[in-house]
């Protein structure tokens, strides 16, 4: 309680940069004055320890009332007992809000999505222009994205066909996973107790990877898109961030973005990576009651619309939002929105985290040159089925 | 009474976590739960045939063989020198001293970009020639652990030349000079005078740089996460992954019981290598 008597009320959330976090502070302010008998006290968490501060706290049984989750988290959160249950909420928000997979685990429903992000390809229209010549054309088939990476890979001045990411924990999988997928294979059976890359679609999509990434840059995410910012890639697969760096930095580079391409005509989907970050209430929350009235307000129409703004998102949550046409008429953000329409989430497994690990450790193997595609999907195999047998269903 | 908050603290922040680490790496905890169950030895056993953490430990090896011997023979070097009457001397001091003021995390990350394809270490290397893997040096399996060294040795080395600085200032000048006047050359002055007088502060150097050395976590974690392909895992960085990313904290806490008695047993042989308290006396 504070010193003036009113309810405090606990968010963690995890945007810490100066512009979105005004949006965030702009849109509880507004709830808190509706709300006189409440204060909501915000713990800023990063990325890079979040996980690990979420899980000490429940732990120390000193959890938030609202609790801003990975996409991958809440599986696992739920698994334990950790969440309270949201399904009516869940159903109430249904027709209102995108990206709901992730949030279900177990047929109930344990959170609610507030930020939604996918993948598409950033396209370098000047070096395009250097091999296609006159007005180049993104490619809608792996076969044509290999080519045109190969291509466009020349010494003097030194430009780069497409941007690998490796040795960068939690990010490279995101990379893997679109090829998998759109190649019709998936890292887990649909009852998810085995491991299921071991397939013509697993040893496809790797090996296509692998022959992507050859003489290639390989950096960590944030260089690759500082690459792509100053016109050294031709191709960069990323999310919608990139494209707010590029409007923010005055970068001269021309670009456009596209889907995923086919894997080759008539075969395959277009299939990219979702992900995003969800509100959860934790089942030791103090304030439910409050924490549900306040994550209805951080997920109405227009303090969705004003995040995506300050964060120079694409993909609103909020379906009304994803109309307006400062989205859907935008050349890369409509593509991000039709992305979406055709995007997947990792599995809803709650030992994700473990399995998404031995799946990075499998594709860096293959990639690195260490073990052959068939040699690197059979000992990520291995791993993951001896992580799903370990799993106990609660 | 005067000691009391001193013991208080003790208490509260190594005994405490101690004990209670100690019953950890003999249990099965649940970490959402809370609840925990007694094992035994069986996570000692884990952490023994783990490959995982041999592989780990087998890097924690290489960094410290590579790094304490480099590091204590460039800071005697440098003891020497700025032992000498240079113009501009305690400038040169406090340079060297610098790294040791600036905190790890942000020289870590300094090194990140150095050391970066296009990084000013990267280009530097390929100027003079040096073959530069494609990747950088710390997305290189090959490279990695060493450009990790290579920084720890910068940091370090002015450290420790003003430890062993602090040493040489305790010769007596008498010694010297007699020496000098009786023909002595710069190799046996050195070895008949400077050495035993070095020799405690060699000890401590060593030992101290040792134990720090088997505990390198925060530029592994900084800069590399233990990859790539885990070439940069490290016993602590196995301690922690396994500890605070996979939650299963009996075996964290057993795997850093395992190196505690490692470093104490690797300490306990130092000290009868150098004969503890025979130096200048002798």
């Amino acid at each position: 309680m504070t010193a003036d008597g009113r309810l405090v009320v606990h968010f963690w959330q995890f945007w810490t940069e100066p512009r979105v976090k005004a949006v965030i502070t702009k849109a509880i302010e507004e709830w808190e004055a509706n709300n006189p008998l409440y204060k909501v006290e915000v713990t800023d968490l990063t990325w890079s320890d979040g996980y690990q501060k979420i899980v000490a706290a429940f732990a120390g049984n000193r959890v938030p009332d609202l609790l801003e989750l990975g996409s991958d988290w809440v599986a696992e959160f739920a698994d334990r007992g950790a969440l309270m249950d949201m399904s009516t909420e869940c159903l109430r928000l249904h027709d209102t809000l995108a990206g709901w997979p992730p949030a279900i685990y177990n047929d109930n429903c344990w959170a609610l999505p507030w930020y939604l992000s996918t993948r598409v390809f950033y396209f370098n229209k000047d070096i395009a222009k250097l091999t296609q010549g006159g007005d180049p054309r993104p490619p809608m088939l792996w076969e044509e994205l290999l080519q045109q990476t190969r291509d466009a890979t020349i010494e003097k001045p030194k430009l780069w066909g497409f941007g690998v990411n490796a040795a960068e924990p939690h990010v490279l999988y995101k990379k893997f996973l679109p090829f998998l997928w759109s190649a019709g294979g998936d890292v887990l059976t649909e009852d998810q107790t085995v491991c299921a890359l071991e397939t013509d679609a697993g040893r496809r999509a790797l090996q296509f990877l692998v022959d992507l990434s050859k003489n290639q840059l390989v950096e960590k995410q944030a260089a690759l898109d500082d690459a792509f910012i100053n016109g050294k890639l031709l191709f960069h697969l990323s999310g919608d961030w990139l494209y707010e760096k590029l409007r923010r930095s005055g970068s001269s580079v021309e670009f456009s973005a596209f889907m995923m391409p086919f894997p080759a005509p008539n075969e395959g989907t277009r299939t990219s990576f979702a992900g995003g970050e969800y509100l959860a209430i934790p089942r030791r929350a103090t304030q439910p009651v409050a924490a549900i009235s306040l994550a209805r307000h951080l997920l109405s129409e227009k303090n969705i619309f004003n995040l995506c703004i300050a964060t120079g998102c694409a993909t609103p949550v909020h379906i009304k939002v994803a109309r307006n046409p400062y989205f859907a008429e935008d050349s890369v953000r409509s593509v991000f929105i039709r992305q979406m329409s055709q995007a997947k989430s990792s599995p809803a497994h709650p030992r994700w985290v473990e399995i998404e690990a031995a799946l990075e450790w499998g594709v860096e193997q293959a990639l690195y040159g260490k073990r052959t595609v068939d040699e690197a999907l059979a000992a990520t195999c291995e791993k993951i089925n001896a992580i799903l047998s370990k799993s106990e269903k609660r | 009474m005067l000691v009391s908050p001193w013991v208080f603290i003790l208490a509260v922040f190594w005994v405490y976590p101690f004990l209670y680490a100690l019953v950890l790496a003999f249990a099965k905890f649940d970490i959402f739960s809370g609840q925990w169950r007694w094992v035994g030895a069986a996570n000692f056993a884990a952490v023994l045939a783990n490959s995982a953490f041999w592989e780990a430990l087998a890097h924690t090896a290489i960094f410290t063989a590579g790094t304490v011997p480099a590091t204590t023979v460039l800071a005697i070097l440098l003891a020497l020198a700025l032992n000498r009457r240079l113009w501009g001397r305690a400038l040169f001091r406090a340079g060297f001293f610098a790294p040791t003021l600036t905190a790890t995390v942000v020289i870590a990350l300094v090194f990140l970009h150095l050391y970066a394809q296009g990084g000013y270490l990267y280009r530097l290397a390929q100027f003079v020639g040096i073959t530069v893997p494609e990747r950088g040096f710390l997305l290189s399996e090959k490279t990695a652990l060493a450009s990790v060294m290579v920084m720890d040795i910068w940091v370090s080395v002015g450290y420790y030349a003003l430890l062993f600085l602090a040493g040489l200032q305790t010769i007596p000048a008498e010694l010297v000079e007699d020496a000098v006047m009786h023909g002595a050359s710069g190799w046996q002055r050195f070895w008949a005078i400077t050495w035993p007088y070095l020799r405690p502060t060699l000890l401590y150097a060593i030992v101290i740089n040792l134990i720090k050395s088997f505990q390198i976590f925060t530029e592994i974690f900084v800069m590399t996460q233990g990859g790539p392909l885990g070439a940069t895992t490290t016993a602590v960085y196995h301690v922690y992954s396994t500890g605070f990313e996979r939650f299963d904290l009996g075996y964290a806490a057993a795997a850093a019981f395992v190196l505690f008695a490692l470093i104490a047993a690797v300490a306990v042989l130092q000290f009868r290598f150098f004969a503890f308290g025979r130096g200048a006396e002798e």
